[in-house]
């Protein structure tokens, strides 16, 4: 089966709302899929932001009220103090004070309560 | 009087919060806790070949309102306004004046959502609401009319497609019907849209409004055998917190039955995210 029509059915079965903790696996020369919607486990994920800014590679941010929604979703997590968004890239630059312990899952939250798609967080 | 104007029934209740274009219903809604509103007046004009003489105007102000109550659920309503001169050969059938028309509700569920990439993304959304009686002047129905609907969502590029369907149960049949819903038949209102960023080319972190060329065909199909097809052009300036929209719609096919057919609809519209 070609990797693309591979990649399609893959993201639509992780899209499903039934199946939103579906995984999938297939790999090769080019590595895991990505993702297409957020991953139930990086909702959860308690582990505590300790580095500012942190970046967000987010999927989906197809208007600029997109990138507002995001903005709204991240500004309602306490110690979150800045955003700023490329959607060509789809980075989120996230300042925030690291005293205030702002967690991984939070984070993914926001961005999946905004209706985008969490693909990665870069930083610790 | 039996007047449909199209229009009216075509405008209903498309709340967008994205690229999406004025009267496609479409898939997407804002997070929990966030609203969006949108302000949308319409101007139509109205002719008729047959033995009531329908013709006149109407202009429509729509004001409606999404609220995210949870990821993928929102609700959302609307309450339209009208002013209008609608005549008929019987000077007594004739509607002048400003009334309320009803009140829509409904909820909204996101089904599907595919994201591909940074910009790519393919949404479907449910809606299942109810029409309120609450019309005046002539401008409402006399029964609660509840509807189902879907809509679809595809922005791929600088291409955004929206598909949309609805089908409304009219449980009741005003005396002197002015609009699709005030009639005893149901209704399938079907909506395809497509919209062509035109600016900017590409995004980049500086870039905070997009400029949109839209065209959409509407098409009303009842159970007593009425039809309607219509297409137009519009345009669309997005920003960060609201949008603005200009849009007209011409018919291509009618089959009048009973009623006025529309030759003209202009629409203006105002949308914000809070």
């Amino acid at each position: 089966m070609p990797l693309q029509t591979m990649g399609r059915i893959a993201a639509a079965l992780a899209a499903l709302a039934a199946l939103p903790a579906c995984e999938y696996t297939y790999s090769d020369d080019r590595g895991l899929m990505e993702r297409s919607t957020t991953d139930r486990a990086m909702l959860t994920d308690q582990t505590t932001v300790t580095t500012s800014p942190v970046i967000l590679n987010v999927k989906g941010m197809s208007c600029p009220k997109c990138v507002t929604n995001v903005d709204i979703q991240l500004a309602r997590i306490p110690g979150v103090q800045k955003s700023s968004i490329d959607m060509s890239t789809g980075k989120v630059v996230v300042n925030f004070d690291p005293t205030k312990h702002v967690t991984r899952g939070a984070l993914a939250k926001a961005v999946d309560d905004s209706g985008l798609t969490l693909a990665s967080i870069e930083g610790k | 009087m039996r007047i449909l104007p199209a229009c009216v029934a075509l405008g209903a209740a498309s709340i967008a919060c994205a690229q999406e274009a004025s009267f496609t219903p479409a898939a997407t809604m804002p997070g929990p806790g966030t609203w969006v509103s949108h302000v949308m007046v319409q101007g139509s004009t109205f002719f008729s070949t047959g033995p009531e003489g329908v013709d006149g105007y109407l202009i429509q102000e729509n004001t409606m309102a999404m609220l995210g109550v949870a990821p993928g659920v929102a609700i959302e309503g609307n309450l339209p306004v009208f002013n209008g001169s609608l005549g008929s050969n019987d000077p007594s059938k004739r509607i002048l004046g400003t009334g309320l028309g009803n009140l829509e509700v409904d909820v909204k569920l996101r089904l599907l959502k595919i994201d591909y990439d940074a910009i790519d993304t393919l949404r479907v959304a449910a809606t299942l609401g109810t029409q309120v009686p609450t019309g005046t002047s002539g401008y409402g129905a006399d029964s609660v009319n509840p509807f189902l609907g879907s809509a679809m969502t595809w922005i791929a590029g600088r291409h955004g497609v929206g598909l949309s369907a609805r089908w409304m149960f009219n449980t009741g049949e005003t005396f002197d019907p002015v609009f699709a819903t005030q009639t005893n038949a149901d209704m399938l209102h079907c909506g395809m849209s497509w919209l062509y960023r035109l600016a900017p080319q590409e995004y980049g972190q500086e870039h905070r409004e997009a400029w949109y060329f839209q065209t959409e065909m509407q098409g009303i199909y009842e159970t007593d055998g009425s039809a309607q097809w219509s297409i137009g052009p519009g345009i669309l300036m997005e920003g960060t917190r609201f949008a603005f929209e200009f849009a007209i719609q011409l018919p291509v096919w009618e089959n009048s039955f009973n009623r006025g057919n529309s030759n003209f609809m202009a629409m203006a519209g105002l949308r914000f995210l809070f």
